[in-house]
Protein backbone atom coordinates (compact mmCIF):
# COMPACT_ATOMS: atom_id res chain seq x y z
CA UNK A 1 0.00 0.00 0.00
CA UNK A 2 1.00 3.41 -0.89
CA UNK A 3 0.78 6.10 1.48
CA UNK A 4 1.40 10.18 0.69
CA UNK A 5 4.49 11.15 1.39
CA UNK A 6 4.70 14.85 1.91
CA UNK A 7 8.37 14.63 1.83
CA UNK A 8 8.94 12.85 -1.67
CA UNK A 9 5.67 15.32 -3.30
CA UNK A 10 7.30 18.12 -2.44
CA UNK A 11 10.58 17.03 -3.62
CA UNK A 12 8.38 15.88 -7.11
CA UNK A 13 6.81 19.41 -7.16
CA UNK A 14 10.21 21.47 -7.08
CA UNK A 15 11.96 19.64 -9.51
CA UNK A 16 10.86 21.68 -12.61
CA UNK A 17 11.11 24.69 -10.73
CA UNK A 18 14.83 23.65 -9.81
CA UNK A 19 15.44 22.30 -13.28
CA UNK A 20 16.91 25.84 -15.45
CA UNK A 21 15.54 24.15 -18.60
CA UNK A 22 11.77 23.16 -17.28
CA UNK A 23 10.96 26.22 -16.13
CA UNK A 24 12.29 28.13 -19.79
CA UNK A 25 9.78 25.82 -20.99
CA UNK A 26 7.19 25.72 -19.18
CA UNK A 27 7.11 29.91 -18.60
CA UNK A 28 7.50 29.64 -22.43
CA UNK A 29 4.39 27.34 -23.35
CA UNK A 30 2.36 29.01 -20.85
CA UNK A 31 2.86 32.80 -22.14
CA UNK A 32 1.55 30.87 -26.04
CA UNK A 33 -0.77 29.17 -24.24
CA UNK A 34 -2.59 32.01 -22.43
CA UNK A 35 -2.87 33.82 -26.26
CA UNK A 36 -5.78 31.16 -27.63
CA UNK A 37 -9.24 31.07 -26.97
CA UNK A 38 -10.40 29.68 -23.85
CA UNK A 39 -12.05 26.48 -25.61
CA UNK A 40 -8.11 26.15 -27.34
CA UNK A 41 -6.27 26.95 -24.60
CA UNK A 42 -8.59 24.36 -22.25
CA UNK A 43 -7.70 21.68 -25.25
CA UNK A 44 -3.76 22.43 -25.26
CA UNK A 45 -3.93 21.97 -21.26
CA UNK A 46 -5.45 18.66 -21.60
CA UNK A 47 -2.87 17.39 -24.14
CA UNK A 48 -0.38 19.03 -22.03
CA UNK A 49 -1.16 17.29 -19.46
CA UNK A 50 -1.88 13.39 -20.94
CA UNK A 51 1.44 14.22 -22.62
CA UNK A 52 3.54 14.75 -19.57
CA UNK A 53 1.84 11.04 -18.29
CA UNK A 54 3.20 9.51 -21.35
CA UNK A 55 6.50 11.15 -20.85
CA UNK A 56 7.06 9.59 -17.49
CA UNK A 57 6.00 5.99 -18.75
CA UNK A 58 8.27 6.24 -21.98
CA UNK A 59 11.16 7.39 -19.38
CA UNK A 60 10.33 4.85 -16.94
CA UNK A 61 9.62 1.56 -19.56
CA UNK A 62 12.25 2.91 -21.97
CA UNK A 63 16.02 3.95 -21.20
CA UNK A 64 16.23 6.57 -24.06
CA UNK A 65 19.76 8.08 -24.22
CA UNK A 66 18.61 11.49 -25.44
CA UNK A 67 19.95 14.71 -24.64
CA UNK A 68 17.15 16.14 -22.81
CA UNK A 69 18.29 19.35 -21.56
CA UNK A 70 19.35 20.47 -25.38
CA UNK A 71 15.62 19.56 -26.53
CA UNK A 72 13.86 21.28 -24.08
CA UNK A 73 15.68 24.54 -24.82
CA UNK A 74 15.05 24.09 -28.51
CA UNK A 75 11.53 23.63 -27.28
CA UNK A 76 11.70 26.59 -25.52
CA UNK A 77 13.31 28.67 -27.90
CA UNK A 78 10.84 28.04 -30.66
CA UNK A 79 8.08 28.66 -28.51
CA UNK A 80 9.15 32.08 -27.04
CA UNK A 81 9.96 33.08 -30.67
CA UNK A 82 6.31 31.79 -31.44
CA UNK A 83 4.68 34.18 -29.17
CA UNK A 84 7.19 36.97 -30.06
CA UNK A 85 5.92 36.88 -33.76
CA UNK A 86 2.17 37.07 -32.30
CA UNK A 87 0.22 35.02 -35.07
CA UNK A 88 -3.46 35.47 -35.38
CA UNK A 89 -4.45 32.03 -33.13
CA UNK A 90 -7.39 31.50 -34.94
CA UNK A 91 -5.82 30.55 -38.49
CA UNK A 92 -6.05 26.61 -38.18
CA UNK A 93 -2.36 25.84 -38.68
CA UNK A 94 -0.99 28.22 -35.95
CA UNK A 95 -3.64 25.76 -33.67
CA UNK A 96 -1.69 22.54 -35.09
CA UNK A 97 1.06 24.11 -34.24
CA UNK A 98 0.36 25.20 -30.56
CA UNK A 99 -1.32 21.61 -30.31
CA UNK A 100 2.18 20.17 -31.53
CA UNK A 101 4.36 22.22 -28.95
CA UNK A 102 2.33 21.33 -26.25
CA UNK A 103 2.52 17.52 -27.17
CA UNK A 104 6.45 17.79 -27.60
CA UNK A 105 6.53 20.23 -24.03
CA UNK A 106 4.77 17.77 -22.43
CA UNK A 107 6.43 14.48 -23.73
CA UNK A 108 9.62 15.70 -23.40
CA UNK A 109 8.87 17.29 -19.38
CA UNK A 110 7.81 13.52 -18.55
CA UNK A 111 10.78 12.06 -20.00
CA UNK A 112 13.69 14.24 -17.99
CA UNK A 113 11.80 13.65 -14.99
CA UNK A 114 13.42 10.98 -13.23
CA UNK A 115 12.40 10.20 -9.69
CA UNK A 116 14.94 10.07 -6.39
CA UNK A 117 14.72 6.58 -5.80
CA UNK A 118 15.56 5.25 -2.09
CA UNK A 119 15.92 1.35 -2.15
CA UNK A 120 13.45 0.19 -0.20
CA UNK A 121 11.21 3.24 -0.01
CA UNK A 122 11.31 2.55 -3.92
CA UNK A 123 7.55 2.43 -4.57
CA UNK A 124 6.92 5.30 -1.88
CA UNK A 125 9.32 8.04 -3.58
CA UNK A 126 8.74 6.76 -6.71
CA UNK A 127 4.42 7.89 -7.30
CA UNK A 128 4.67 10.10 -4.73
CA UNK A 129 7.64 11.81 -6.52
CA UNK A 130 5.71 11.74 -9.87
CA UNK A 131 2.56 12.80 -8.60
CA UNK A 132 4.46 16.07 -7.27
CA UNK A 133 6.38 16.37 -10.54
CA UNK A 134 2.93 16.16 -12.03
CA UNK A 135 1.18 19.13 -9.83
CA UNK A 136 3.97 21.12 -10.25
CA UNK A 137 4.72 21.12 -14.13
CA UNK A 138 0.53 21.48 -14.27
CA UNK A 139 0.33 24.62 -11.46
CA UNK A 140 3.68 26.30 -13.24
CA UNK A 141 2.05 26.06 -16.93
CA UNK A 142 -1.48 26.94 -15.67
CA UNK A 143 0.31 30.18 -13.91
CA UNK A 144 1.55 31.34 -16.48
CA UNK A 145 -1.17 30.65 -18.76
CA UNK A 146 -3.52 33.16 -16.85
CA UNK A 147 -0.98 35.90 -16.38
CA UNK A 148 -0.43 36.00 -20.72
CA UNK A 149 -4.15 35.61 -20.78
CA UNK A 150 -4.75 38.10 -18.34
CA UNK A 151 -1.93 40.40 -20.29
CA UNK A 152 -3.17 39.50 -23.95
CA UNK A 153 -4.57 42.92 -25.18
CA UNK A 154 -2.53 45.09 -22.60
CA UNK A 155 -0.45 47.69 -24.57
CA UNK A 156 -1.62 45.50 -28.03
CA UNK A 157 0.52 42.63 -26.86
CA UNK A 158 3.46 44.16 -26.37
CA UNK A 159 4.53 43.45 -22.35
CA UNK A 160 3.75 39.64 -23.81
CA UNK A 161 6.48 39.66 -27.07
CA UNK A 162 8.81 41.50 -24.32
CA UNK A 163 8.42 38.43 -21.91
CA UNK A 164 8.34 35.68 -24.84
CA UNK A 165 12.07 37.72 -26.39
CA UNK A 166 13.15 37.58 -22.65
CA UNK A 167 12.68 33.70 -22.47
CA UNK A 168 13.92 32.98 -25.97
CA UNK A 169 16.92 35.10 -24.68
CA UNK A 170 17.00 32.82 -21.37
CA UNK A 171 16.63 29.70 -23.51
CA UNK A 172 19.55 30.59 -25.86
CA UNK A 173 21.60 31.78 -22.90
CA UNK A 174 20.99 28.41 -20.92
CA UNK A 175 21.78 26.84 -24.21
CA UNK A 176 25.23 28.25 -24.70
CA UNK A 177 26.52 27.11 -21.37
CA UNK A 178 25.50 23.70 -22.18
CA UNK A 179 27.18 24.19 -25.18
CA UNK A 180 30.47 24.93 -23.20
CA UNK A 181 29.96 22.29 -20.50
CA UNK A 182 28.72 24.68 -17.71
CA UNK A 183 26.95 22.10 -15.11
CA UNK A 184 23.55 24.01 -13.97
CA UNK B 1 -4.34 45.46 -12.25
CA UNK B 2 -4.67 44.33 -8.64
CA UNK B 3 -5.09 40.34 -10.18
CA UNK B 4 -1.86 40.24 -11.93
CA UNK B 5 0.08 41.66 -9.09
CA UNK B 6 -1.21 39.26 -7.28
CA UNK B 7 -0.37 36.48 -10.21
CA UNK B 8 3.00 37.71 -10.12
CA UNK B 9 3.81 37.70 -6.68
CA UNK B 10 2.78 33.82 -6.44
CA UNK B 11 5.00 32.87 -9.63
CA UNK B 12 8.19 34.89 -7.38
CA UNK B 13 7.07 32.37 -4.26
CA UNK B 14 7.27 29.48 -6.87
CA UNK B 15 10.50 30.28 -7.97
CA UNK B 16 11.90 31.35 -4.80
CA UNK B 17 11.14 27.97 -3.88
CA UNK B 18 13.64 26.97 -6.45
CA UNK B 19 16.35 27.45 -4.05
CA UNK B 20 15.32 24.20 -2.41
CA UNK B 21 17.98 21.85 -2.70
CA UNK B 22 17.61 18.61 -4.41
CA UNK B 23 17.24 15.21 -1.68
CA UNK B 24 20.42 13.42 -0.44
CA UNK B 25 21.34 11.51 1.86
CA UNK B 26 25.04 10.00 3.46
CA UNK B 27 25.38 6.28 4.21
CA UNK B 28 28.70 5.85 6.32
CA UNK B 29 30.51 2.87 5.28
CA UNK B 30 33.14 0.27 6.67
CA UNK B 31 33.91 -2.18 3.78
CA UNK B 32 36.10 -5.27 4.84
CA UNK B 33 38.26 -7.72 2.02
CA UNK B 34 37.31 -11.59 2.58
CA UNK B 35 40.44 -14.12 1.34
CA UNK B 36 40.29 -18.04 0.97
CA UNK B 37 43.15 -20.23 1.28
CA UNK B 38 44.63 -19.64 -1.56
CA UNK B 39 45.07 -16.04 -0.34
CA UNK B 40 42.95 -14.67 -3.24
CA UNK B 41 40.04 -12.31 -2.60
CA UNK B 42 36.64 -13.64 -3.36
CA UNK B 43 34.35 -11.03 -1.59
CA UNK B 44 34.33 -7.77 -0.30
CA UNK B 45 31.77 -6.87 2.81
CA UNK B 46 30.35 -3.91 3.14
CA UNK B 47 28.33 -2.45 6.66
CA UNK B 48 26.34 0.81 5.40
CA UNK B 49 24.67 3.05 8.30
CA UNK B 50 22.36 4.89 6.98
CA UNK B 51 21.77 8.82 7.89
CA UNK B 52 19.39 9.49 10.63
CA UNK B 53 16.69 11.11 8.20
CA UNK B 54 16.69 8.47 5.96
CA UNK B 55 16.66 5.98 8.71
CA UNK B 56 13.51 7.50 10.35
CA UNK B 57 11.84 7.76 6.91
CA UNK B 58 12.38 3.42 6.89
CA UNK B 59 11.72 3.09 9.99
CA UNK B 60 8.40 4.90 9.77
CA UNK B 61 7.53 3.56 6.84
CA UNK B 62 5.44 1.11 8.12
CA UNK B 63 7.64 -2.19 6.95
CA UNK B 64 8.83 -4.68 9.29
CA UNK B 65 12.76 -4.76 9.56
CA UNK B 66 12.57 -8.01 6.98
CA UNK B 67 10.53 -6.57 4.25
CA UNK B 68 12.80 -3.47 4.88
CA UNK B 69 16.16 -5.59 4.17
CA UNK B 70 14.51 -7.62 1.17
CA UNK B 71 13.01 -4.30 -0.75
CA UNK B 72 16.43 -2.82 -0.17
CA UNK B 73 18.42 -5.61 -1.81
CA UNK B 74 15.54 -5.53 -4.45
CA UNK B 75 16.16 -2.25 -5.26
CA UNK B 76 20.00 -1.98 -4.89
CA UNK B 77 20.23 -5.01 -8.03
CA UNK B 78 19.23 -2.72 -10.49
CA UNK B 79 21.62 0.02 -9.07
CA UNK B 80 24.32 -2.51 -8.99
CA UNK B 81 24.77 -2.04 -5.28
CA UNK B 82 25.95 1.63 -5.72
CA UNK B 83 28.96 -0.19 -5.92
CA UNK B 84 32.33 -0.68 -8.64
CA UNK B 85 34.59 -3.11 -7.49
CA UNK B 86 38.46 -2.15 -9.53
CA UNK B 87 41.20 -4.07 -10.35
CA UNK B 88 44.21 -1.87 -11.75
CA UNK B 89 40.89 0.43 -13.25
CA UNK B 90 39.22 -2.93 -15.10
CA UNK B 91 35.56 -3.34 -13.22
CA UNK B 92 35.04 -6.25 -11.49
CA UNK B 93 32.48 -8.77 -12.15
CA UNK B 94 30.50 -9.62 -8.97
CA UNK B 95 27.37 -11.97 -8.24
CA UNK B 96 24.37 -10.86 -6.46
CA UNK B 97 24.58 -11.00 -2.32
CA UNK B 98 23.31 -14.12 -1.01
CA UNK B 99 23.84 -12.78 2.81
CA UNK B 100 22.41 -9.31 3.80
CA UNK B 101 20.74 -8.27 6.68
CA UNK B 102 19.42 -5.34 8.13
CA UNK B 103 19.42 -4.19 11.67
CA UNK B 104 18.64 -0.86 13.79
CA UNK B 105 21.54 0.66 15.78
CA UNK B 106 21.80 3.07 18.59
CA UNK B 107 24.04 6.35 18.35
CA UNK B 108 23.47 8.41 21.17
CA UNK B 109 19.30 9.30 20.88
CA UNK B 110 19.73 8.02 17.14
CA UNK B 111 18.02 5.18 15.94
CA UNK B 112 19.87 4.24 12.86
CA UNK B 113 19.68 1.56 10.45
CA UNK B 114 22.60 -0.81 9.45
CA UNK B 115 22.55 -2.73 6.32
CA UNK B 116 25.69 -5.10 5.64
CA UNK B 117 25.87 -7.52 3.25
CA UNK B 118 28.91 -9.19 1.52
CA UNK B 119 29.31 -8.87 -2.22
CA UNK B 120 30.80 -11.86 -3.74
CA UNK B 121 33.26 -11.85 -6.53
CA UNK B 122 32.10 -13.96 -9.48
CA UNK B 123 35.67 -15.55 -9.66
CA UNK B 124 38.60 -15.39 -7.22
CA UNK B 125 41.27 -12.76 -7.83
CA UNK B 126 45.14 -12.39 -6.70
CA UNK B 127 45.41 -8.59 -6.01
CA UNK B 128 49.10 -8.85 -4.93
CA UNK B 129 51.24 -6.22 -6.40
CA UNK B 130 47.97 -4.99 -7.61
CA UNK B 131 45.73 -1.97 -6.52
CA UNK B 132 41.78 -2.46 -5.53
CA UNK B 133 39.56 0.77 -6.25
CA UNK B 134 36.03 0.68 -4.49
CA UNK B 135 34.01 2.86 -5.74
CA UNK B 136 30.56 4.19 -4.82
CA UNK B 137 28.25 5.49 -7.14
CA UNK B 138 24.06 6.65 -7.03
CA UNK B 139 22.49 6.57 -10.87
CA UNK B 140 19.77 8.55 -8.65
CA UNK B 141 22.10 11.17 -7.79
CA UNK B 142 20.34 10.66 -4.17
CA UNK B 143 22.74 8.42 -1.78
CA UNK B 144 26.54 9.58 -0.92
CA UNK B 145 28.72 6.64 0.55
CA UNK B 146 31.62 7.62 2.63
CA UNK B 147 34.46 6.03 4.72
CA UNK B 148 36.19 8.99 6.19
CA UNK B 149 38.84 7.22 7.07
CA UNK B 150 41.37 4.22 5.93
CA UNK B 151 40.65 2.63 9.37
CA UNK B 152 37.06 1.81 7.71
CA UNK B 153 38.76 -0.81 5.14
CA UNK B 154 39.24 -3.86 7.43
CA UNK B 155 41.87 -5.89 5.34
CA UNK B 156 41.71 -8.93 7.35
CA UNK B 157 44.09 -11.45 8.54
CA UNK B 158 45.30 -12.00 4.49
CA UNK B 159 46.04 -8.82 3.54
CA UNK B 160 46.88 -7.10 6.50
CA UNK B 161 50.88 -7.64 5.95
CA UNK B 162 50.54 -7.03 2.18
CA UNK B 163 48.11 -3.81 1.50
CA UNK B 164 47.62 -0.59 2.34
CA UNK B 165 44.54 1.11 2.06
CA UNK B 166 43.55 4.97 1.38
CA UNK B 167 40.29 7.33 1.67
CA UNK B 168 41.11 10.08 -0.54
CA UNK B 169 38.02 12.34 -0.13
CA UNK B 170 37.27 14.03 -3.51
CA UNK B 171 36.40 18.19 -3.54
CA UNK B 172 33.54 19.06 -5.52
CA UNK B 173 31.92 15.66 -5.73
CA UNK B 174 28.20 15.69 -7.49
CA UNK B 175 25.83 13.95 -5.42
CA UNK B 176 25.48 10.48 -6.36
CA UNK B 177 29.17 10.53 -8.03
CA UNK B 178 31.96 8.94 -5.94
CA UNK B 179 32.73 11.31 -2.61
CA UNK B 180 35.53 9.68 -1.67
CA UNK B 181 38.88 7.71 -3.85
CA UNK B 182 39.08 4.51 -1.93
CA UNK B 183 42.71 2.62 -3.04
CA UNK B 184 44.19 -0.90 -1.47
CA UNK B 185 47.13 -1.41 -2.95
CA UNK B 186 48.87 -4.44 -2.04
CA UNK B 187 53.06 -5.56 -2.42
CA UNK B 188 53.48 -9.05 -4.07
Amino acid sequence: MIGFSFTWFLEGFLHPLETPAHLILLVALGVLLGQQASAHLLRNLLLFCVAVIVGFIINNTFSLQWNNELILLILALFISLFTTLRLDCRLSWVQWMISLFSIASGVMLGLDSSPVIIPGLGADTFYNWLFGASVGIYITVVIFAIISALLRNLFQGIILRVLASWIATSALFVLTLLMVNVSL
Amino acid sequence: MKKIIGLFALCTLLLASSSYAHFHYKINATATLYANDKQQLTAVGMAWVYDPNVSDMMLSSGQSINDLANGIMTDLVELDYFTQLEFNGKRIATSRPSNYQLVPIKKGNQNLLKLSFVLPLQSPLFIQGNTLSIVHKDPGASASIFYHHANNIILGQTFKSLCQSRVQAIKGFAVGEAPERVRIRCKK
